[in-house]
């Protein structure tokens, strides 16, 4: 790979997509290549260069799936044993789904535990501890195994797991058993940590100027930090990462992560799920992608980041950017290097609408939720139409009121797509005896239908 | 180039400062510079706007969380703290009992818990600290001396909590940043990562390299006294010139009344036993009706002056330990021009000068250092041992034994390095309260009062 050709790749998609900055690793051939555009902060103006760590979000639950990976390989955990095995403690508000959520349902989105974010509850108390403490009263969006819908709460519990099993802080265990052996110098898992380095913050765009402006805070709350909250690297530290995963758990620099076994398996598909929805492949921590292609994303406050790997090919590659609407340059900039070194294409083609929309829509129609988003599913004019509430405000870009209904064209077997521009396609799936549909999903989320008969699975 | 950034790069360069940032106010006019840069690993420039850390510059905006409740009759100063905390427990059950509000801001309330170890992030909660006061002891009998007391700030700044309902970190931005409009301030580790931020270094004392600190703030749970609050020098500013003008704004908004603002400003607790310095309600006194307060943490040294009277006040903020001269030679000439007053004048060694070895001869401590003091061939030697490791430069190890000058003032002074390296530091070490021996019960250092052991 040309590093030339990739900077003036990075420079033209961060332009074109408004993204303050970015920073991009790839490793090809065994060669790393990297580049940074941009600023890291518009307020302040601080350059992103190769050292600046970035937030990278969710990628941070492939982390702490392999901190508990590693109490697998110490023979401290057996992934298929239930979570109350090794933490009697454990309850969410549905007893008999405490009893038998395993190990492997918190890393593989089979949980069901609906508690994708709970809303801050200040500083002092977001707490690994305190969060557990509030997953006693969440509900389940399906029964444990049933269904696969990305599930925040579970690697929460996965980290809280691998905390106590290891007798250490989740904070330090980040520290200790991943950045350290690695050799990761430009990596924090804590705020005050991020402070030694330069940080990027995140941004939102104005709706009305376009302008990016600065997030109003750093993080989503602390106590989900297994699950993506407070990690920041440089993109070169993630590739680090990354490729230890590739090259069977064994480091850049010699040092074993994680046996060979083990980091096999985190790619593999996990589950099995039982005949019922799911709204992405999964192995164990990783999300599986199309054409042999395995990845992470990750969001947070006005950030979108990705990892992704080719593990056949021994490719792999990082962006970060600081933008909320960082993913149009991710899929530019990855896509045309990622197709000239693979030969395949790393993102599944977006269904499309079809010629005839005449189609029966009378499953559709309801109200889809999980515990922080509310989907309403009406007919309008013969038509479908989608409007979205959020419960609590996440970002300084949630709509904490009813957004205006936008029309949905049907794009076959269940999908639809939305006219609003930039909207992820949906799908609509999993009748029940009446043949109402009991799910919507949306990029990796599950919604379920209020007052469907999965509801049952809710309270137990 | 203006007299006033002059002065500040000179003592950047001097003192071999990363980075420092100044705020001046006098004859009614603001003046701001900086110089330098915020960090040594990554270059990034020291702005106006940057933000650096404060410190224990902190306890006065702690105190005035107090005010603003005593303001609001929710609070009265005179009462004992477990009035309002009845579950507020210390080491020794008479002192919990009788403690004021007042003597946890004028640092009169003798609770030995100056830093308690780093318990780890998640359990570095306010709270916990307070809880964790439960088993310390007294330096001193609460009100009888004055020995700077973090952990007394501390129980102040949860009182706040508690009485309010708000957590500490709110309040500090809902009660002064907001209606004063401070943009350039954090009280939160992530609030200060929207900001450009400074960090701390430490000097290698033999090579005069500067090194990046490995940790950016001193435990969270002890943020009122100071952990976490990080703002540029304008900011700071903003709030000293609210206090000098009776607690109003320099926008119009009132944050304290007039007779609070006074009262934080003058003679707090009728000490009788031995007082490392005045104190009024959150300030630091000097002489000639001067207010003051310094800040330090892992690798930063801040200091502000004030004089209410003429509304003249010095800001300057240093990201490195070694600041407190590079920032007095910025305050220094500037207030003795005007006022022809020395704030903070060096001690005049008298080598000399004849002592009693024996009444200083022993071992001090407080919760975080022991102090050992030998006497050999007629010289006094000092040698410190921290209890956990605050600093990076904290002496965790038997240090050398440094050895200690008489001055004219009947204190001590020592190179704090050992007189083995090439930039060495100078400390002030004195003594306090004989005993009928003649032997001194207190050790004096940082403000703080060791005691002896073993009395």
């Amino acid at each position: 790979m040309n590093r030339r050709e990739l900077q003036d790749a990075l420079d033209a998609a961060r332009v074109k997509n408004n993204v303050p900055g970015a920073s991009v690793a790839f490793l090809a051939g065994g060669k790393v290549t990297s580049a940074v555009s941009g600023v890291a902060n518009v307020t302040t103006g601080i350059e992103v260069t190769p050292d600046t760590i970035m937030h990278v979000g969710s990628i941070t639950k492939v982390m702490n799936a392999t901190l508990v990976m590693q109490l697998v390989d110490e023979g401290k955990v057996a992934l298929e044993r239930p979570v109350i095995d090794y933490l009697p403690a454990f309850r969410v508000g549905n007893a008999e789904a405490a009893r038998s959520i395993t190990v492997e349902q918190l890393l593989n989105h089979t949980s069901g535990i609906d508690a994708n974010l709970l809303p801050d509850s200040g500083h002092d108390n977001e707490t690994l501890d305190n969060t557990v403490a509030r997953f006693t009263s969440a509900p389940q969006l399906h029964l444990p195994g049933r269904a696969r819908s990305y599930c925040n709460a579970g690697t929460v519990l996965a980290g809280h797991l691998s905390r106590r099993l290891f007798g250490a802080s989740w904070y330090d265990l980040m520290k200790e058993r991943i950045f350290a052996p690695l050799g990761l110098e430009r990596a924090a898992v804590l705020p005050e940590d991020a402070l030694l380095h330069r940080a990027s913050v995140g941004h939102f765009a104005d709706p009305a100027s376009g302008k990016n402006v600065r997030t109003s805070h750093t993080f989503l709350p602390l106590g989900y930090a297994p699950a993506g909250a407070s990690n920041m690297m440089s993109a070169s530290d993630l590739l680090t990462f990354a490729r230890t995963h590739m090259s069977g758990g064994l480091a850049p620099n010699g040092a074993r992560l994680l046996s060979e076994e083990n980091a096999a398996r985190m790619c593999r598909r996990s589950g099995p799920v039982l005949g019922g929805p799911e709204a992405f492949d999964c192995g164990i921590g990783w999300v599986r992608g199309t054409n042999g292609f395995v990845q992470h994303g990750g969001g947070g406050p006005g950030i979108v980041s990705i990892v992704i790997i080719h593990p056949e090919s021994k490719t792999a590659a990082v962006v970060l950017t600081n933008a909320e609407h960082g993913l149009r340059l991710i899929v530019d900039v990855l896509r045309p290097f990622l197709k000239a070194e693979v030969g395949v294409d790393p993102f599944a083609a977006q269904p499309q609408p079809l010629a005839d929309q005449k189609i029966d829509l009378t499953p559709y129609p309801g109200l889809y939720e999980n515990n922080t988003v509310v989907f309403d599913v009406a007919i309008k004019d013969g038509t479908l139409t989608l409007s979205a509430l959020v419960k609590h405000k996440v970002y300084d870009s949630s709509l904490v009121e009813w957004s205006a209904p936008r029309f949905l064209a049907a794009a076959g077997e269940g999908w639809f797509l939305s006219d609003e521009p930039g909207a992820l396609p949906l799908r609509l799936l999993d009748p029940d005896a009446r043949g109402r549909t009991r799910y919507l999903a949306q990029s990796l989320w599950l919604f379920g239908r209020r007052d469907g008969d999965q509801r049952e699975a809710r309270s137990g | 180039m203006n007299a006033l950034q002059q002065s500040l790069e000179a003592a950047r360069a001097e003192h071999r400062i990363p980075g420092m940032s100044v705020a001046i106010v006098a004859d009614g006019e603001l003046r701001l510079a900086s110089t330098g840069i915020t960090n040594v690993t990554t270059g990034v420039e020291m702005t106006t706007n940057t933000i650096a850390h404060i410190g224990s510059i902190t306890k006065i905006f702690n105190a005035t969380l107090v005010m603003q409740l005593v303001d609001e009759g929710k609070l009265a100063l005179e009462r004992p703290v477990i009035e309002y905390l009845p579950e507020f427990r210390l080491g020794d059950a008479d002192a919990a009992r009788s403690i004021s509000v007042e003597q946890l801001l004028n640092h009169t309330s003798g609770i030995d818990a100056n830093l308690l170890p780093d318990s780890g992030h998640d359990n570095e909660t306010i709270e916990n600290a307070v809880v964790r006061f439960a088993t310390v002891r007294q330096v001193h009998a609460p009100g009888a001396a004055r020995s700077y007391c973090n952990a007394g700030t501390v129980v102040a700044g949860y009182l706040c909590q508690r009485i309010t309902g708000s957590s500490w970190y709110d309040l500090v931005k809902q009660r002064i940043f907001a209606p004063l409009g401070m943009e350039h301030a954090a009280v939160l580790p992530e609030d200060a990562l929207l900001h450009r931020p400074s960090v701390g270094h430490f000097l290698n004392r033999s090579t005069g390299e500067m090194v990046r600190t490995t940790h950016t703030f001193l435990p969270l749970s002890f943020a009122p006294a100071g952990s976490t609050a990080m703002m540029s020098a304008e900011s700071l500013m903003t709030f000293l010139r609210a206090h000098m003008a009776d607690g109003v704004g320099p926008n119009g908004a009132r944050i304290l009344s007039q007779e609070s603002a006074q009262r934080m400003r003058r003679l707090s607790g009728d000490v009788k036993g031995p007082s490392c310095f005045d104190g009024g309600i959150g300030w630091m006194l000097l002489g000639r009706d001067f207010v003051h307060h310094g800040g330090g943490g892992p690798g930063i040294i801040s200091w502000f002056l004030a004089h209410p009277e003429s509304q003249t006040i010095v800001v300057v903020l240093t990201n490195a330990e070694q600041g407190f001269a590079a920032a007095n030679a910025v305050i220094g000439p500037f207030i003795e021009s005007r006022f022809g007053y020395v704030a903070f004048p060096s001690a005049k060694p008298s080598p000399e000068a004849p002592f009693d070895a024996a009444a200083y001869v022993g071992i001090y401590e407080n919760y975080s250092t022991t102090h050992e003091i030998t006497a050999r061939d007629g010289r006094l030697f000092w040698r410190p041992q921290a209890r956990a490791q605050y600093y990076d430069n904290s002496p965790m190890e038997k240090t050398a034994a440094r050895p200690l000058i008489p001055t004219e003032s009947g204190s001590f002074i020592t190179d704090a390095t050992g007189s083995a390296e090439k930039y060495p530091s100078t400390v002030a070490i004195g003594f306090a309260a004989p005993d009928a021996r003649g032997r001194n019960e207190y050790l004096i250092y940082s403000y703080r009062m060791h005691r002896r052991r073993n009395r």
